[in-house]
């Protein structure tokens, strides 16, 4: 798209006196796999271009899609963005100097377009290794989907930025059983970059553990219920980091009173071991990006250094509300809908003790291995999490699985509570939800310790209904 | 719209046509505009143009789909030829098939060209209005959390191998409101809204009333102890029923077995005086339009008849598979996705008794004012447990609120035990429903 033009549009949209407006330009190609019952049950695909423009005056914020990207049709769209606001003399717009070159470097486009006879092979490829996990696999469903995306965002601040990136993610959900009992194995895959994350990942092994999983549970116990020392191993991924703290420090959630961490900068909020970092510019990860989807470069955040607060996950709105920088964490699903603060790949770094001597300094607790969902409430911090795959810890040795379990806490607590921490890193991915718009994202957390958790189980004492 | 929509969708079907090939075209326009205002100035403002179509083909039994928001020729024929070749990697399924050509219609009033003629300024003040009138209603009255309002208009265009060509338009509105009532240090919410197929028809009053209504009622709200009682749903509440009762009329659940009606055809499953209606055709309706996603002709089914389960929704598909033909229940989220079953305006039939007898009637009730939690209830017992707020009722009035409760039950038991349909059929979107009353229910409380 010609600078002239995107000038000639901006200006349009502030022609009725607006404080700043942007422009964001989106075309993807979709297409997505689903597997079931040893045959392709689904195959979708499109392609999709359109345009937002959004105008800001004070408190107020017009937003204007499209998904018509011809001149006119831009036009229009600028003109009607702009008519929500209503002051008579026109805001000036700096003028668009060129392409800026100065952010991360992701290495995220595919070499090539992968035919869909492959990306079908390897959707066969993990059922079939889902499958050699053996006879108790009922049923195996394999999902892969890939986006190739080009993005442009400019704004009346004179910044003009273009990019053009895959997005690729695998899934598999295995159910497995044993007479009435049904347990389900999951593992996902993705990262912003090409089909080679399929072998970076080790795509066909993912799917076997995802079976072994499902198979292993089958003999576990019910978890056991009760307050306990539970240690997250690496490889469970950062479920907890996203939830315990990651939302309630996105700062709309705080600037509107909705967060326990508001107004705690330089406070203590965890313990000293624990350092929180939200980083866009790792290379494959699923949440990364160069820049955010207001044209902020992308970089690497400190949110908690050991143990205190310092800093909040800004957009451009919150940023300027709170007189400070956008962190580069503005971020919108598509171009129908406006940024706001959001994750990207969310880490607590990795500390300095031995993995497996964590386990063995552990009298009683619980190993998870692996977590489900969960879910927050930012105001008062509570948290609740499923557990898919966990082992009860018994004089420092891993001794029998237990299924079934959840983790209820506290994120301030929880996070203060953590009293080891594990020189490893292990991450999970998932597409984060809020305000009706999902983005990619991803979590990672060393193996670490929580002096103490609510472990709920699923044994039903008797007496009790539902 | 109409030619433009027409020209790509032509073009899209002619790219798609091969030897042995059936095809089909989905295209739609859409415009939406969302104005929401707080302490009386506009807060956000949303305006969005999509058009975008769909290419579904029948390959040798085979299904392929594209789709596409580009509607140039190159960007057509690619999705044309992306159906074609994934075609080639699906299962062979001989239930596939496109609807015949050479239907007929409804003429339904679907679109209000009054829409368009009023400027956003007097669709803002109303919204306004509204925020006014919730502030006034009365004194605890302390927050308008948000006031909007809301228009969509789509232009919908099918066509396909088998001769369908088949185009309308249709528009609606909304008003909706938020507003919190603060007493004695208790808070609660209220929301309500409106939506309208005609302009002139929209009452800020009516949305402000009631939201402020729903905050005020429930304030200082006590607990209750555990009992059965006969429980009284007012509309708000009885359309939510319809959420867990959708899925088991819908002929894809029953054919995997996710439907407790799945043998129950012909077969008592409700109270003698409960009839559940579907109509496309509906006057008014927000999902009344003449055909559905794969151009069937709308139509209207009643589907529990005084009680007795009559039948279920089709489409294309799950009809040739039961030897049927299609009730015109297809749906698409959008030009991006395939059409699936789902109703249209469904609704359960008014009855006999007004909600001043139902409520009067009893010597002890419960009047409910919310449930919390209708996604949990299970689709394939019918079994749900639910939260839960009210109002006592003592002696045949309404006392004081109560919460923190849970209603639990099983929706088919519920179903047969339903004592009175009330008079007046009150609609919230597509769906539908009057009062009623349940002889009993467990309610746990503190």
């Amino acid at each position: 798209m010609e600078a002239a033009l995107l000038k000639r549009l901006l200006a349009l949209a502030l022609q009725t006196g607006g404080d700043y407006a942007d422009i964001y330009i989106e075309k993807k190609k979709n297409s997505g796999i689903w597997l079931e019952d040893e045959q392709v049950e689904k195959i979708h695909s499109g392609m999709e271009n359109g345009l937002g423009i959004r105008v800001i005056k004070g408190r107020q914020t017009a937003y204007v899609y499209s998904s018509d990207l011809s001149p006119a049709a831009l036009e229009k769209a600028a003109k009607i963005a702009g008519q929500a606001i209503n002051s008579s003399s026109a805001s000036r717009v700096i003028p668009l100097t060129g392409l800026s070159k100065d952010y991360p470097r992701l290495d995220a486009q595919a070499a090539q377009p992968v035919p869909w006879q492959h990306k079908i092979e390897k959707a066969l490829a993990a059922n079939q290794a889902a499958r050699r996990a053996g006879p108790a696999v009922r049923q195996v469903s394999v999902a892969l989907a890939d986006v190739e995306k080009e993005v442009l965002f400019a704004s009346s601040l004179g910044e003009w930025v273009e990019d053009r990136f895959n997005r690729i993610r695998g899934m598999i959900n295995v159910v497995a059983s044993q007479g009435s009992l049904l347990q389900t194995g999951y593992e996902s895959i993705g990262g912003v970059c090409g089909w080679e994350l399929l072998d970076e990942e080790h795509w066909e092994e993912r799917a076997y553990k995802a079976a072994r999983l499902a198979i292993d549970m089958l003999t576990a116990q019910p978890a056991p219920a009760g307050r306990m020392p539970v240690i997250m191993s690496a490889q469970a991924g950062g479920t907890m980091v996203h939830e315990a703290c990651g939302h309630g420090l996105e700062a709309d959630l705080v600037h509107k009173g909705l967060s326990v961490y508001q107004g705690r900068i330089g406070q203590m909020v965890a313990s000293p071991l624990v350092t929180v970092i939200d980083d866009a510019t790792l290379l494959h990860r699923y949440g990364s990006y160069r820049f955010d989807d207001e044209g902020q470069a992308a970089q690497a955040t400190v949110l908690i250094e050991k143990g205190r607060l310092v800093n909040y996950l800004y957009d451009r709105l919150y940023a300027i509300q709170d007189k400070t920088n956008s962190t580069g964490n503005g971020r919108r699903e598509s171009y129908q809908h406006k940024p706001i603060p959001r994750m990207s790949n969310t880490i607590i770094a990795p500390g300095e003790d031995d993995p497996q001597e964590i386990i063995a300094s552990t009298d009683r607790g619980l190993l998870v291995l692996k977590m489900g969902g969960g879910q927050v409430n930012t105001i008062s911090g509570d948290f609740v999490f499923e557990v898919s795959e966990a082992y009860m810890v018994e004089k420092g040795k891993v001794s029998y699985p237990v299924r079934g379990a959840t983790l209820a806490g506290n994120g301030p607590k929880a996070l203060a509570d953590v009293d080891r921490v594990g020189c490893d890193l292990g991450f999970s991915i998932g597409v984060c939800g809020k305000d009706g718009q999902g983005v990619p994202v991803s979590d990672a957390q060393p193996t670490m310790r929580i002096k103490e958790l609510t472990v709920g189980g699923t044994q039903v004492r008797p007496g009790t209904r539902r | 719209m109409q030619d433009m929509l027409m020209k790509a969708a032509e073009q899209a079907l002619n790219y798609a046509l091969k030897p042995g090939v059936e095809a089909e075209v989905y295209a739609c326009s859409r415009r939406e505009l969302q104005i929401e205002v707080a302490q009386g100035q506009v807060e956000n403002l949303k305006e969005a143009v999509e058009s975008g179509l769909g290419i579904r083909i029948v390959n040798s039994q085979r299904l392929g789909f594209a789709f596409t928001s580009d509607l140039k020729p190159q960007a057509l024929k690619a999705a044309a030829q992306t159906a074609l070749e994934t075609s080639g990697y699906m299962p062979a399924d001989a239930h596939l098939n496109l609807t015949p050509g050479g239907l007929e219609y409804p003429r339904l009033n679907t679109f209000d060209a009054e829409l368009d003629k009023h400027p956003i300024e007097e669709k803002t003040a109303l919204a306004q209005q509204a925020e006014n009138m919730a502030r006034a209603a009365d004194k605890r009255i302390s927050k308008v959390e948000r006031s909007g309002y809301e228009e969509k208009e789509f232009d919908v265009l099918i066509v396909n191998s088998q001769g369908v060509n088949a185009y309308a338009r249709g528009n609606y509105c909304s008003l909706y409101l938020y507003a919190l009532a603060e007493q004695d240090g208790d808070a609660q919410g209220g929301f309500a809204s409106m939506s309208r197929r005609r302009y002139a028809e929209l009452n800020a009053e009516q949305v402000a009333r009631e939201a402020a209504h729903r905050a005020l009622r429930t304030l200082k709200a006590r607990a209750m102890e555990s009992k059965r009682i006969p429980c009284v749903f007012e509309p708000y509440i009885a359309v939510k029923f319809l959420g867990i009762l959708a899925p088991m009329v819908n002929a894809e659940a029953v054919f995997k077995g996710k439907s407790l009606l799945a043998d129950k055809v012909g077969q008592r499953v409700a109270a003698e005086g409960f009839s559940l209606i579907d109509d496309a055709a509906l006057d008014g309706g927000l999902a009344t339009f003449p055909f559905d996603d794969e151009g069937v002709p709308a139509q209207r089914h009643v589907l529990i008849d005084q009680g007795l389960l009559k039948g279920f929704l089709y489409d294309n598909q799950a009809a040739h598979r039961a030897g049927l033909t299609s009730t015109g229940h297809a749906r698409r989220v959008s030009f991006r996705s395939l059409p699936s079953i789902s109703p249209s305006n469904l609704y359960i039939q008014a009855g006999k008794v007004t909600d001043a007898e139902m409520v009067g009637d009893l010597a002890e009730g419960l009047y409910i004012t919310d449930l919390m939690g209708l996604h949990t209830a299970n689709p394939v017992s019918g079994d749900f447990s639910l939260g839960a707020a009210g109002i006592v009722i003592d002696k045949g009035r309404l006392t004081y609120p109560v919460r923190g409760l849970t209603v639990a039950g099983n929706m088919i038991a519920m179903l047969q035990n339903i004592d009175a349909v009330g008079t007046e059929v009150q609609f919230f979107g597509s769906r539908g429903a009057p009062s009623l009353r349940v002889a009993s229910l467990s309610v746990a409380g503190s």
